[in-house]
């Protein structure tokens, strides 16, 4: 195998049946055809994605219905079935998902990882998240405090990486003649306690091809960069300006020396937003054509739900005044993080409530840019070169056509310049990020 | 012998090397490579044959004391991820997981099966179990009793079936013109208030084809009974002579009646172990073949497992004197088996060698060894005399034992008019005969 050339960006694509512009399901050209299931066509979105040699695809998911009731639904896949269904009809690209470690157990998200990763020969990853949502579906206590569930989380991958480690890569010896087919002494049981968990093991499963599927990270919170530092492949970052992100992965970076790890291990990856068109023009056609699709009146109520604010007596086209914009956002459930963004936006920068909605409806305080395939690439290289990220992942505007764009001519260009790989140098999303396999609990 | 104007179902479980726990020394076995090709093997074998489903059993640890020493392979599949996978490579097979209720979250549990459901096109079912083993896994000393176990199960259940109710059909309208997405009436909260769970719903995945995913249950405990008779839409038990077929037959049925549910519309389908071939005499052969590779101590550590008494003192063709049985009560799990175990022990004074051959072979279920013939004659006297209404095969070695059933049974039973020659297409409740559920909340 050929190892990952360092010159090209690692990209994810963001799975979804509509696109990640809001309200993109209501054209006429998105979502499965009649008569088609949700689920061939996300296999159709999958297979461009691996014609076009991406890294992965990536499923974020909550769980619970209310974002899907309020209209901000970008699709109802339930990821564990659907990645494994997509296993089978694919063959090397990356399978990502969020899966939430507030609300199951690590014994039974080790297992299906695990068993993905075996099934999938080597190409599961996880976005590590705590949940914001979804507590109403679980016991319906309100959710800890964030500190208290990143330190839930951060045993909680405890828990999983040693039960991903407690058999020896060399384990099974399937000597038939002697009636042994695993060394005994290379499975060890794990006897974790702590704080919130305490689990026995050893996993009942064959140590995955990976090893430990590639984790993902993507809290900027102080404990979210914490955990994201300390176990992190890669990280999901919101950045929609160049300096910024400069800044953030150069701070990211710092954070992974002081956990003792090589801070090139990991990958920082902005969402990005690209709306392709065949030349500058037809792009800012296609973008016109996505931002008179929002319905603004739905709009204005989602923006004010989300941000927790006051806003029904306040015209489109005017400014929110800042004493309806506090500084400290309220009980919410949004990244603090993305409330600041937009209230800076609003505050110090003059915008519009209009304008705040379409920004927010177009990639979700994601960079966004349009343009024409070179000029967008134009963008992307720049910000590799910077140091601002180590590839991106892609929020197509909508689905299938504003993804064909992406993998057909995007993708191509980045090729072209040889910022992008045109085959797959491996076999799993290890290899195809650059990643070392880590060692058993018997090879440190 | 009236024919009966039903056909009978059978499934297969799929497994690693089969329950036969020496079966992956076998030169045909798997071992080495836990692959998804050798379930993928299975399932074309079960799919070429029309069965009804394949089933794909679970554990939540590692339990064996065998497994640990080595002495036994360890599986490397979970049945979630495993079946979705399986749903792209087959057509119409119904496809069953196991899932426990004691460490697991309804929310959780009803998404992945609406899910399965949906990629499978109306193909998934739930064997619901209850754990008694794995605590230690879930941050647990102990597994709780038996009835809280299944007080647990029957809460998990119930919130279930809610939240795959708590979408109508229909309620997914997606106008684009619009811009409804779904229809608020016809998506309900469940508001499910129990004491272990407490579930507002609805859920964040449509209805799915078979309405809800089917339910089925093993246990044939009184507890067990009670519980399937309530929810179980197939049934799965352990009976090994025809008069204990019988009469479990009859009481779960009648069970089921009373309940104001339909009978026939709760297939019960007991386990089966079988060693088939062209004559007799290859099948014997299959059968010693395979309990040849076990070791005396194994076969007594074995007896253990299922008389749950040491026998580190006895020989194996010793008769394990009767008081030394704990009653069946006694027992925290597997309750059903253990009373097997003692009444072969007690009323047939059998010996430690003969119960480890049953033990190895047929994981405590019917084995039947014998040509294709005996071997379908059994299964038809069986069926016709209302002691099952169809079979579920749990291979002692994969995949030769599915393979020689395929090959050697079925072909007789589908001669003889017992069993489809081709799918009628179609979901997996249609292939059962089991009618779709409303919604409850649908007006």
């Amino acid at each position: 195998m050929t190892p990952k050339n360092p010159q090209h960006l690692v990209l994810t694509m963001f799975m979804t049946s509509a696109g990640y512009h809001k309200d993109a399901w209501r054209l006429p050209s998105t979502g499965p055809a009649a008569g088609q299931s949700e689920f061939a066509f996300m296999q159709d979105l999958a297979l461009m994605c691996e014609a076009a040699k991406l890294d992965a695809i990536f499923f974020a998911d909550v769980v619970s219905a209310a974002l899907l009731l309020n209209g901000n639904s970008r699709g109802t896949e339930e990821p564990l079935t659907m990645m494994s269904a997509l296993a089978a009809r694919t063959e090397r690209i990356g399978l990502i998902s969020t899966f939430s470690t507030t609300f199951t157990e690590p014994y039974n998200l080790a297992r299906q990882l695990s068993g993905l990763d075996t099934i999938s020969g080597g190409r599961v990853g996880w976005n590590i998240v705590t949940s914001v949502t979804g507590s109403e579906n679980f016991g319906g206590d309100p959710l800890p405090s964030s500190a208290d569930r990143y330190r839930r989380a951060t045993e909680f991958v405890e828990v999983v990486s040693k039960l991903w480690d407690s058999w020896s890569d060399d384990a099974v010896i399937d000597d038939r003649v002697r009636g042994l087919w695993l060394d005994p002494a290379k499975l060890r049981a794990i006897d974790h306690t702590g704080e919130f968990y305490r689990v026995r093991g050893p996993l009942n499963m064959v140590r995955s091809p990976q090893g430990r599927p590639v984790a993902v990270q993507a809290g900027v919170s102080e404990e979210g960069i914490a955990l994201g530092a300390s176990v992190a492949d890669a990280i999901y970052t919101t950045q929609p300006e160049k300096q910024g992100a400069i800044e953030f992965t150069a701070k990211y970076r710092q954070r992974v020396r002081e956990s003792g790890r090589d801070p090139r291990s990991i990958k920082i990856l902005p969402g990005i937003m690209p709306i392709v068109g065949r030349s500058d023009a037809e792009a800012a056609e296609i973008a016109q054509m996505l931002a008179d699709n929002i319905d603004y009146a739905a709009g204005k109520e989602s923006f004010a739900q989300t941000f927790d604010l006051r806003l029904h007596d306040i015209d489109i086209d005017d400014r929110i005044p800042s004493e309806r914009f506090p500084e400290e956002p309220g009980a919410i459930s949004f990244p603090p993080s993305r409330y600041r963004q937009f209230r800076g936006y609003a505050l110090e920068d003059g915008w519009t409530l209009r304008e705040l909605i379409a920004e927010k409806s177009r990639a979700g305080g994601h960079l966004w840019t349009v343009g024409s395939a070179s000029r967008i690439a134009d963008l992307m290289i720049d910000w590799f070169e910077s140091g601002a990220c180590d590839g991106f992942n892609l929020n197509p505007p909508y689905v299938l056509e504003g993804a064909r764009l992406i993998c057909e001519l995007l993708v191509p260009e980045l090729q072209e310049r040889g910022y992008f790989r045109s085959e797959y140098e491996g076999t799993t999303l290890r290899e195809h990020l650059g990643l070392e396999r880590p060692g058993a609990w018997d090879a440190r | 012998m009236t024919k009966r104007n039903q056909q009978m179902h059978i499934g297969a479980a799929i497994e690693e090397t089969g329950v036969q726990p020496t079966a992956w020394r076998l030169p045909s076995s798997d071992s080495r490579d836990p692959s998804i090709d050798h379930f993928v093997d299975q399932a074309r074998i079960a799919e070429d044959a029309c069965l009804d489903f394949i089933f794909r059993a679970d554990g939540l640890g590692v339990r064996d004391k065998q497994a640990l020493r080595g002495n036994a392979p360890i599986g490397g599949f979970e049945p979630i991820s495993l079946l979705s996978a399986l749903a792209m490579v087959t057509t119409h097979i119904g496809l069953v997981g196991t899932v426990s209720t004691s460490f697991s979250q309804p929310y959780a549990v009803a998404r992945d099966f609406a899910s399965l459901d949906h990629i499978s096109r109306g193909r998934a079912a739930w064997n619901i179990v209850t754990s008694h083993y794995g605590a230690k896994n879930f941050s647990q000393e102990e597994v709780p009793i038996h009835e809280i176990r299944y007080a647990i199960a029957e809460e998990h259940v119930e919130a279930c079936t809610r939240l795959w109710d708590s979408w109508e059909d229909g309620a997914k309208i997606f106008d684009r013109e619009s811009g409804v997405f779904a229809d608020p009436e016809k998506i309900h909260e469940i508001n499910f208030e129990g004491t272990y769970f407490q579930v507002e719903g609805p859920l964040n995945i449509s209805r799915s084809p078979q309405g809800r995913p089917l339910l089925i249950q093993a246990g044939s405990s009184e507890w067990g009974m009670e519980f399937g008779s309530k929810w179980a839409e197939v049934v799965f038990t352990s009976q090994h002579d025809m008069a204990s077929s019988v009469s479990f037959y009859r009481d779960f049925k009648d069970r089921v009646a009373r309940r104001g549910r339909n009978p026939e519309q709760v297939p019960i389908m007991p386990g089966i172990s079988t060693f088939t071939a062209a004559t007799e005499q290859e099948a014997r052969e299959k059968w010693l073949g395979l309990n040849d590779w076990l070791d005396p101590a194994r076969r007594i550590q074995m007896v253990e497992l299922n008389l749950h008494i040491d026998l580190s003192e006895f020989e194996l063709d010793d008769v394990v004197p009767a008081e030394l049985l704990p009653p069946v009560s006694a027992i925290e799990g597997h309750q059903s088996r253990y009373e097997i175990y003692r009444n072969w022990v007690v009323n047939d004074k059998r010996t430690i060698r003969e119960l480890a051959a049953e033990a190895t072979s047929a994981a405590g279920h019917w084995l039947i060894v014998g040509s294709g013939e005996q071997v379908a004659d059994r299964l038809i006297e069986r069926f016709e005399n209302f002691g099952a209404d169809g079979f579920n095969l749990v291979p002692a070695a994969t995949p030769s034992t599915l393979a020689d059933f395929t090959e050697f049974v079925v072909p007789i039973l589908q001669e003889r008019g017992y069993f489809r020659t081709e799918y009628p297409g179609g979901t997996l409740r249609e292939m059962l005969g089991i009618d779709r559920p409303d919604s409850q909340y649908a007006s």
